[in-house]
């Protein structure tokens, strides 16, 4: 159990308020600083979710206020914002999804993009005019049919981690990964390849003009103080909130049941497991499932959200960035999943962003300092052309210094009454 | 005649050239206490894992309760009423000790995954349930004071007796330890001893071990089973199973035996 820590909610309370107050005042544009007063504000959330120094009451303060009043408010002023904060929910689900699988079973899966990738095409075939390539006619569907469709990607997704699970699953270790790797591949593939005999996914092209849901309701909120296109990436964020909180749900009640206990019992030793009653396959099946429902959901609202969906959004690359997220946060944990896909997100879309571009305003400057032009850094020093590197470089920095990753996962779903554990009589032996 | 508890005939299993077991045949009463010894390499451990289904047999037949197990999945083997124990602790070190006792009533709890998704009143009946019969379970091995912390931290003897309890919440009708007081000094051992006959008593299950520790094995048994090379040499009451020449050569070789059994028995030789 963790020991008693301090209670530092009102330091944690003041700190959010200086930093809304900050980022409302002072640093409301997009530059450098006002990145990482972005990034500061952001910080407020993960010290706030911290239980064992904050309280209820300021916690659900904090986190309330932030999610539902203040980054709205930044987002209608500056929908970038908004757009980071929407990109961090969706990878935080598919980070939580992941983390069923590899975090709590055990199962390293090298290819969950795949699964993103069903709920997005379904969505962009359905949602778009796509659809007559198939079937005919009727299509796009109507917008606002995307939330029925979106339950349909769950299930589709989860399907497909079934049937990838049923043959795959009786392997261990790395056959698994290789394995999952090769289906993530041939899933991009079939999404590059299958324009022709009949064309399902317009091949490398990819779907253009999918459906949005809730146009309607945006149009109706648009004045001339807020434009229509805010208050649909406000809608967005709404939905991915929404997505978020059901995600956690999922998380923890499945965390603390028997599937999560057998879950962890798999992963630690799959022979005692399978002595203790705990059916493998079937375990393992549910697991697959689960994960791989998070993606399908995601999917479809990713597809909606970017109304552009192609191969090259699902290759290997990002799903090695949700492991990596994963592996972050720590394996297993929860909080972890949603803090490392905060972090990976915000340094890929802002830091390095921010990074670069200040690169280049010091570069077109042409200030010059004993002797060296500040015009002559070459262009290949930009940081976000070297993300791969960055992300290595603090990959192999966790496995030496924080092994268990940024927020360890902490066994202590169960717990016994403190009465029972006092007053309990020991058999003296 | 009843039917035994546990039947075992022929079984066989062969591991390329080697026969690890061979036509052994073997059974268990109710509320009986019986051990498997032999020397290094006889097969026990294969022997257990046969019967629980983590090796397939390649001939005979296991029936539990007059039913046939044979070729079943270790979860179903497990879930009709055979639990056991490993020779080399296998506990989930990551869980905490209670958890690692309420895991294993995975195949008694009837809410599952919606039950757990929608928290009906049944996952949260069967919850408490699951906490406070886990919670008996390690008031009865001594460790409910622990049952908080992670279980890879404990003791040695206290991850034994830890695994002893994990089993029993599977609600076996017999249980299988696989060498219970390996490693442990001759206190550990004693109450090693006690906790097997508390076993028997208190849940009124039958018990087989596999043991090493001679003194333990004569004490508590009620009928012992000897192996070596996959083969049964001979089995019955501790008296007989300690004057049995083939058992002080199986232990000892053949030029010792020839010399002792005469005179010495091979209980004391053995010690």
């Amino acid at each position: 159990m963790a020991t008693a820590k301090k209670d530092r909610s009102l330091l944690v309370v003041s700190y959010t308020a200086i930093m809304v107050l900050l980022k409302m005042t002072v640093f409301t544009g997009t530059g450098l600083f006002d990145t990482f007063a972005f990034i500061l504000l952001f910080l407020s959330l993960f010290f706030a979710t911290d239980h064992s120094i904050v309280q209820p009451w300021a916690r659900r303060l904090v986190v309330g206020g932030v999610l539902f009043v203040v980054m709205p408010v930044i987002g209608i002023g500056n929908t970038f914002y908004l757009d980071v904060v929407t990109q961090v929910a969706i990878y935080a689900v598919l980070a939580l999804g992941l983390n069923i699988v590899v975090g709590f079973a055990g199962l390293l899966d090298l290819g969950f993009v795949a699964f993103f990738a069903v709920g997005a095409y379904f969505w962009a075939i359905v949602g778009s005019t796509q659809g007559n390539e198939i079937f005919g006619g009727g299509f796009p569907l109507p917008a606002d049919m995307f939330f029925l469709a979106t339950i349909v990607s769950i299930g589709l997704a989860a399907l497909a981690g079934v049937l990838l699970g049923l043959p795959v699953l009786r392997l261990r270790g790395d056959y698994l990964a290789m394995v999952t790797l090769g289906f993530g591949e041939v899933i991009r593939v079939l999404a590059n390849n299958l324009d022709k005999p009949v064309n399902i996914t317009n091949g490398p092209q990819g779907i253009t003009s999918i459906g949005q849901p809730l146009t309607e309701v945006a149009a109706a909120l648009a004045s001339p103080a807020v434009a229509e296109f805010k208050w649909q990436a406000l809608i967005y964020y709404g939905l991915v909130l929404l997505a978020l909180g059901g995600a956690l749900v999922v998380n923890k009640r499945l965390d603390a049941s028997k599937i999560g206990r057998a879950w962890i019992a798999i992963r630690e030793d799959e022979i005692a497991a399978q002595a203790m009653g705990i059916p493998l396959v079937h375990t393992k099946l549910i697991a697959f499932a689960t994960g791989a429902s998070f993606a399908g959901a995601m999917g479809a609202l990713y597809a909606a959200k970017q109304t552009f969906v192609s191969p090259e959004s699902f290759d290997f690359n990002q799903s090695i960035g949700i492991l990596a997220m994963i592996v972050f946060g720590g394996l297993g944990s929860i909080r972890g999943a949603i803090t490392g896909a905060a972090l990976v997100t915000i340094l890929n879309l802002q830091v390095l962003k921010a990074l670069s571009t200040g690169l280049n305003n010091l570069r077109s400057s042409g200030y010059e300092i004993l002797g060296f032009n500040f015009a002559d850094i070459p262009s290949q020093f930009e940081p976000s052309k070297y993300e791969r590197l960055i992300f290595g470089v603090i990959l192999v920095a966790m496995m030496l210094y924080r092994p268990r990753g940024l927020v360890p996962a902490e066994r202590g779903t169960l717990v016994a009454d403190e009465a029972e554990l006092g007053t309990g009589k020991e058999n003296a032996r | 005649m009843t039917t035994p508890l546990l039947k075992v005939t022929g079984l066989r299993k062969r591991f390329g050239g080697l026969v690890a077991v061979d036509n052994v045949s073997f059974s268990v009463g109710e509320r009986a206490i019986v051990s498997v010894i032999g020397p290094n390499g006889a097969g026990k451990t294969t022997f257990f894992n046969l019967i629980t289904g983590i090796y397939e047999p390649d001939e005979g037949e296991v029936l539990l309760s007059g039913r046939s197990i044979t070729g079943l999945r270790p979860d179903q083997i497990a879930g009709r009423g055979l639990a056991r124990t490993f020779q080399n602790i296998r506990l989930f070190a990551g869980m905490t000790v209670l958890e690692n006792v309420v895991v294993a009533r995975h195949a008694r709890l009837k809410s599952g995954y919606w039950g757990a998704l929608l928290q009906t009143a049944r996952y949260h009946d069967e919850m408490r349930q699951s906490i406070a019969r886990g919670m008996e379970l390690l008031r009865f091995v001594g460790l409910s004071a622990k049952a908080n912390e992670l279980a890879g931290n404990l003791p040695y003897g206290e991850q034994r007796r830890l695994e002893i309890a994990r089993a029993l919440a599977t609600e076996p009708v017999l249980l299988l330890l696989d060498e219970p007081s390996a490693g442990m000094n001759p206190q550990e051992t004693e109450v090693a001893k006690r906790l097997i006959q508390s076993i028997r008593q208190d849940f009124g299950i039958s018990v087989v071990l596999i043991e090493h520790d001679m003194r333990l094995v004569m004490s508590v048994s009620d009928s012992i089973t000897v192996l070596d090379y996959g083969r049964k040499l001979t089995e019955g009451s501790p008296q007989h199973v300690r004057q049995h020449p083939d058992v002080v050569a199986a232990y000892l070789g053949k030029g010792v035996a020839a010399g002792t059994a005469a005179t010495t028995t091979a209980g004391s030789a053995l010690r």
